[in-house]
């Protein structure tokens, strides 16, 4: 079952960053913007970024009704965001 | 003063010394010329270092009207993904513009804002892999278009490519693009909805370098001509020919089959590098250390990655160690300690054994519960 747990969804994000930024994305502090603290995270990395955690949490984001700039400028907004649609989708 | 003048008749010689004085001054002004308009790419070399290629206004013109003309057609907005430091993205994101004289949207500056498409325009969307999600999610909208025509570079087209092209056929065709910022465009095929491995055609002005003395039906190293090929930093002109790196099987005079990448070569996030050199410079700076670099299978958002599989033989060497070796390298995805790096009978590394320690058996999935017995009749 999909789960709603934060803490848990919060490791799976930043693994999800560890696969392409490394030691960098393990040393983040969970409220860093993003294209502040990794090197190369620009808009077409946020874009893939997005794309990545839609395929590890199994939800699809709505780039058109949700502030996705906002959302996943950081681990911690990711992971609240993933968590809504979890639960969302779980209702 | 002229040297008449002084009472000094120049000999026949020294009109002959004077005349190809003011030749090679006029081809110094000449490539000075060319090469204060050329256009600059960076990409980055396999140990890092950035390399620098030159391009003239003439061959970027002429690769916009070839493949303009040969794939794309008359368009009247361009929205472009691929950013314009790259060759792709200067092409056919600020060039085909340019030329044409058509609104060009910068989506690769800000991909999520919302695309603006007037009803019957017929538009050129310049992709990259990712733009392709945008693309799929933005149908509503950009199906309002007269025409969609899609050029997609640089790496194998994603599955929603595939998607999309089933869904909007006819109203989008898509063209895969082979090239390099070395080579320019070398060939084209068409995006199909099924996929698969179509062949490739070469544009009219690339010719082949063949290997006179392959098998006729093995794979054997791309190499071509051209007049599109870019200027490397420290050379006058292009090179006359240029080894690509990828290994094709001819299917004809001009077309080919992508059989590979020819060599250890990788992309990291967009650098390349060739994993022969990772291990010969572990193996320089470590040599106390047995160290195998092998590229991991392909992830969406890791693009090309590799791993380092190190035995340290209790040489105390560490992770630390192979990271600062390879300082100046993309950094590997995940750095491996072994006892041993198993091996093949005939000594080489067992690709399979390392990659399996990738995958331990205590991270494997549960095995399934048994199936319940079939009612007894």
């Amino acid at each position: 079952m999909p789960t709603t747990d934060l803490t848990q969804i919060h490791a799976r994000v930043v693994a999800v960053l560890e696969k392409r930024f490394g030691d960098a994305a393990r040393a983040l502090a969970a409220d860093a913007d993003l294209s502040d603290a990794l090197d190369g995270f620009d808009s077409l990395a946020a874009l893939e970024y997005i794309s990545a955690i839609e395929g590890e949490f199994g939800i699809e984001v709505d780039f058109v009704g949700d502030d996705v700039r906002h959302w996943f400028s950081t681990v911690d907004r990711t992971a609240t965001y993933v968590r809504e649609c979890v639960e969302d989708q779980a209702a | 003063m002229s040297r008449a003048a002084a009472g000094a008749e120049p000999s026949s010689a020294g009109i002959r010394d004077v005349r190809r004085d003011e030749i090679r001054g006029e081809i110094r002004a000449e490539i000075h010329d060319d090469i204060r308009d050329e256009i600059r790419f960076d990409t980055s070399g396999s140990t890092g270092a950035a390399r620098r290629w030159f391009r003239h206004p003439r061959q970027m013109e002429r690769e916009v009207e070839l493949i303009g003309e040969r794939l794309v057609g008359p368009v009247d907005l361009v929205i472009n993904y691929a950013p314009p430091r790259h060759l792709f993205g200067a092409l056919f994101g600020q060039w085909l513009p340019r030329m044409a004289q058509v609104r060009v949207h910068q989506a690769w500056a800000d991909p999520f804002a919302p695309l603006s498409v007037s009803p019957a325009e017929r538009v050129l969307v310049v992709c990259i892999p990712m733009a392709w999600e945008l693309l799929r999610r933005s149908w509503p909208t950009l199906g309002r278009a007269g025409s969609v025509v899609a050029l997609h570079s640089s790496a194998a087209a994603p599955s929603a490519a595939h998607e999309l092209l089933r869904r909007a056929a006819p109203l989008l065709r898509a063209h895969e693009i082979l090239g390099s910022t070395e080579t320019g465009g070398i060939a084209h095929r068409p995006l199909v909805p099924e996929g698969g491995d179509g062949g490739w055609e070469a544009f009219p002005d690339v010719s082949f370098v063949r290997d006179t003395g392959a098998c006729a039906h093995g794979a054997q190293e791309l190499v071509i001509r051209g007049p599109r090929l870019a200027r490397p930093e420290h050379a006058r002109r292009p090179p006359a020919q240029w080894a690509t790196g990828d290994l094709v099987e001819f299917t004809g005079p001009r077309a080919f089959r992508l059989v590979g990448r020819g060599s250890s070569l990788l992309k990291v996030n967009g650098r390349r590098l060739h994993l022969a050199r990772v291990e010969e410079r572990l193996n320089t700076r470590l040599p106390r250390t047995d160290c195998v670099a092998l590229a991991l299978p392909g992830d969406a958002l890791a693009g090309e990655g590799y791993a380092v599989f190190w035995s340290g033989r209790g040489g105390g060497t560490g992770v630390a160690d192979i990271r600062a070796a390879l300082r100046d390298f993309p950094g590997p995805s995940k750095i491996v300690e072994l006892a041993d790096i198993p091996r093949t009978a005939t000594g080489k590394p067992d690709r399979q054994a390392l990659l399996a320690t990738l995958h331990p058996p205590s991270a494997a999935p549960l095995p399934s519960p048994p199936s319940p017995s079939p009612p007894s009749s």
